[in-house]
């Protein structure tokens, strides 16, 4: 548990060297992955899974894959778009005219 | 003279199962709903019966998931199997 503490602070220095602004710092639990997963010629099976909210330029990403790739404590490293919260208009599903579903050609 | 006006008899448009329903990476018991408990795969929109824009909301979540490591790819989590059935496939 105090590994997984200095892993993630080596990360969070490292992105903040890079000027990054970090938002914030979720623990998703420590729970077994789904397959075994071979990284860094060791076979894993349980892990602990991290969220953290970020605000950078997109030149960090590439540097940033680049130095998780070589921390041998980092399993799997992604970068994500924040998901923005706009779904609110499911307008439901349109009812399609019959001479739209022969024009649209789906060969059933 | 008659009045023009829409059809007040309309039925409100048909909703599907996740409308208003914001479909998350994180969230696997949701979308391990709309996957093969025997093979893992996803189930196509005439099984799910879903609309066009949450069918690809969840097939991009579920590959997301695949690839981050939160659902396993060749079959369904045993924790979900007993989850309430969404979609029209007969065993």
């Amino acid at each position: 548990q105090p590994e997984t503490a200095a892993v993630l602070k080596r990360t969070v220095e490292a992105l903040m060297e890079r000027g990054a602004v970090v938002r914030n710092l979720e623990n998703l639990g420590e729970r077994t992955l789904p397959y075994k997963i071979t990284k860094h010629k060791e076979r894993h099976k349980r892990g602990g899974y991290f969220l953290i909210d970020l605000e950078a330029p997109p030149s960090l990403v590439s540097p940033m894959m680049d130095h998780l790739g070589r921390d041998i404590d980092v399993i799997r490293r992604a970068f994500i778009k924040h998901p923005l919260a706009k779904a609110e208009e499911c307008s439901g599903i349109l009812p399609v005219s019959p001479e739209q579903k022969l024009l649209s050609a789906k060969k059933n | 003279q008659p009045i023009q006006m829409e059809n007040p008899y309309k039925d409100p448009p048909k909703r599907c199962v996740l409308c208003g329903i914001s479909v998350d990476y994180k969230n696997v018991q949701l979308l391990s709903q709309f996957v093969s408990p025997y093979t893992g795969s996803i189930y196509g929109r005439h099984i799910t019966g879903l609309c066009n824009k949450k069918q690809k909301e969840i097939t991009k979540a579920i590959k997301r998931a695949h690839v981050f490591g939160f659902m396993p790819v060749m079959f369904k989590n045993p924790q979900f199997l007993t989850d309430p059935k969404l979609c029209n496939i007969k065993y």
